[in-house]
């Protein structure tokens, strides 16, 4: 399987990854090898074998919808980069 | 002896008997971080002068009496798990100032036991690779030979257990993080089942796999960890509701009748070692003469197991590692226009090559098209490693192979090539898939003079069996008394 440099530059932006020409050539190399790699599995036969998510399985578990204690506001912004009273800043989303 | 030589359970019954304080042993272990740690560069951050303040306060319990193994005891901890008010990083870019504001549940559970936090170890960035040079801050090295890697992602807390920078290293496994740089660096650790120890608090990689454990000199002091570190906890939805053994208790017991499977499949496996082979087959023959009836089983899938974690975990990843935005917490790149610039900038100068290429590889896996022939054919695939292990537990009670194929490779050597670098983790990743518990140790050195590592698996919940077989096999050996030529030269401490 070959990603190219165009494709690479296509996941990157979904990735919110800027990834520069000569970078995606790089990238388009060492990632073909990777796919090249784990193209393996497309020979073994999975018909009607269901997916593992997780491999113990347990029953969801369920608490009482109830208030519990939780961080202050000023401390669960203190990590913000940028942040005013008890709201985190960020540039402008609308125009 | 030093004091940093000791065992957990040697310095817990000098502690208990007050022939030592915990201050002692503490400010012993900064002498010798001090003097050791400039070559080795375990740490990202030393915590000298809250681990003297939580020594004396451990000192306190100590006089008092009724105190537990843990109490006093100086501890790393791989920086991928959240501690109060200490800087966390992940050995990123990206979380470089980040401190968190609570402990995760491993350090918490560690804290109440008294164990003192000596700081925080260098790993590969995010947990993704096996050698610790991804790492973006500086790469560890290894204790036996300072030009090789300590093995990888918990690099870090392996070299410094080696090194006796510490009395035990916390690390996380998600492919094999915990056992592979635990083979490489000489010393004992296990990645327990899928959901025995809480992930709260411990930075998410790929949640299906991560798990968190104890590195240490020996199996009975990974008992002794664990027992402290295991059980059911409400903050992790994957957390097994049952209740924490004392994994101390049948350690004596041997392995007489034990049935060991030798998966035929795991030795014929290209670029297995003939050194490590022939380390792996003397363990098997000495559990034979203590005991064990070896049987062969079928891991029939084996050679798949890499190709299905290298989807699986860079997709989980790349899901996980959405976070890192630069809104909330850790490094936001300045002068943005825009929120989505902000994004992209801050993303790109945030994450290493290693961590790009694995968001990369998994963005593309889930995207649209692409995600039933990867990731719903990789858990296909995966279903079927799984049921591979539950027809061989079926005739046996342990499986047994090595850890790593080879011993620890230089510094440098397969930074260029990620797929080399991938097949490190070939006998350690069908552990994670399959949720199984597994344990390495050291069964031998090779003409090098570099240890290799044995490992056994067991069925879910089943850590018992391995602490059993890995102690009888201690009881036997002297692998893991012996200390890299660091550690014995320098007169420090």
């Amino acid at each position: 399987m070959k990603l190219d440099p165009s494709e690479v530059l296509r996941v990157a932006v979904l990735a919110r990854l800027d990834v520069d020409p000569d970078e995606a050539h790089a990238l388009s190399r060492q990632l073909s090898d990777i796919l090249d790699y784990v193209a393996k599995l497309e020979a073994v036969d999975t018909n009607g074998v269901p997916p593992t998510a997780n491999a113990v399985q347990i029953p969801g578990p369920r608490r009482p919808d109830t208030v519990r204690p939780s961080l202050p506001p000023a401390t669960a912004v203190a990590g913000a980069p940028e942040s005013e009273g008890n709201d985190i800043l960020v540039p402008r989303i609308l125009a | 002896m030093h004091l940093y030589d000791l065992t957990i359970a040697q310095a817990s019954g000098l502690l208990a008997r007050r022939e030592i304080s915990s201050e002692e042993l503490v400010r012993a272990l900064l002498a010798r971080v001090e003097a050791v740690d400039p070559l080795v560069q375990s740490y990202v951050t030393v915590c000298g002068d809250e681990a003297l303040d939580a020594a004396k306060h451990a000192d306190q319990q100590l006089a008092k009496g009724g105190a537990g193994p843990l109490c006093g005891v100086p501890v790393a901890i791989k920086d991928v798990f959240c501690t109060q008010g200490v800087r966390t990083t992940c050995s990123s870019k990206i979380l470089e100032t980040h401190v968190p504001v609570y402990d995760a549940t491993v350090v918490a559970k560690l804290k109440e036991a008294g164990a003192i936090l000596l700081g925080k170890t260098n790993m590969d960035e995010f947990a993704m690779g096996a050698s610790t040079e991804n790492s973006g801050f500086f790469p560890t090295k290894n204790p036996w030979d300072l030009t090789r890697v300590p093995g990888g992602s918990s690099g870090g807390s392996a070299a410094a257990m080696a090194a006796g920078l510490c009395l035990s290293a916390i690390g996380t496994d998600t492919g094999g993080s915990i056992r592979q740089p635990a083979s490489h660096c000489g010393v004992t650790g296990i990645k327990p089942t899928y959901g025995r120890v809480s992930r709260y608090g411990i930075v998410a990689f790929a949640s299906s796999l991560d798990q968190a454990g104890p590195i240490c000199r020996d199996a009975e002091d990974c008992a002794l960890v664990l027992s402290a570190i295991s059980g059911h906890d409400p903050l992790d939805s994957t957390s097994i509701p049952a209740p924490a053994p004392d994994y101390t208790k049948n350690l004596g017991q041997g392995v007489k009748g034990l049935r060991l499977g030798i998966p035929k499949e795991v030795f014929d496996a290209p670029g297995l070692s003939p050194e490590v082979r022939k380390a792996v087959d003397g363990a098997i023959a000495l559990f034979q003469d203590l005991g064990a009836h070896t049987v062969e089983v079928s891991l029939p899938r084996t050679d798949l197991a890499v190709a299905v974690y290298y989807i699986i975990a860079p997709a989980e990843a790349s899901s996980n590692l959405a976070r890192y935005d630069g809104v909330k917490y850790g490094f936001r790149a300045p002068n943005s226009e825009s929120l989505k610039e902000m994004y992209h900038t801050t993303r790109s100068r945030g994450f290493g090559p290693e961590v790009r290429r694995r968001i990369l590889i998994g963005t593309y896996a889930l995207s649209a098209g692409y995600y039933d022939a990867y990731y719903k054919k990789a858990s296909q695939v995966r279903t079927l490693l799984v049921q591979d292990f539950q027809t061989a537990f079926q005739s046996c009670d342990a499986i047994i192979s090595p850890v790593a194929p080879t011993p620890a490779f230089r510094i440098g050597e397969r930074v260029h090539d990620p797929l080399a670098m991938y097949l490190a983790d070939i006998f350690t990743i069908p552990a994670n898939l399959a949720g199984l518990p597994a344990l390495a140790m050291p069964c031998g050195f090779s003409a090098e003079g570099l240890p290799m590592g044995v490992q056994l698996m067991a069925r879910h919940l089943d850590e018992e069996t391995l602490f059993r077989a890995a102690c009888a096999f201690q009881k036997a050996t002297e692998h893991h008394l012996r200390r890299p030529p660091l550690a014995n030269e320098r007169k420090t401490a």
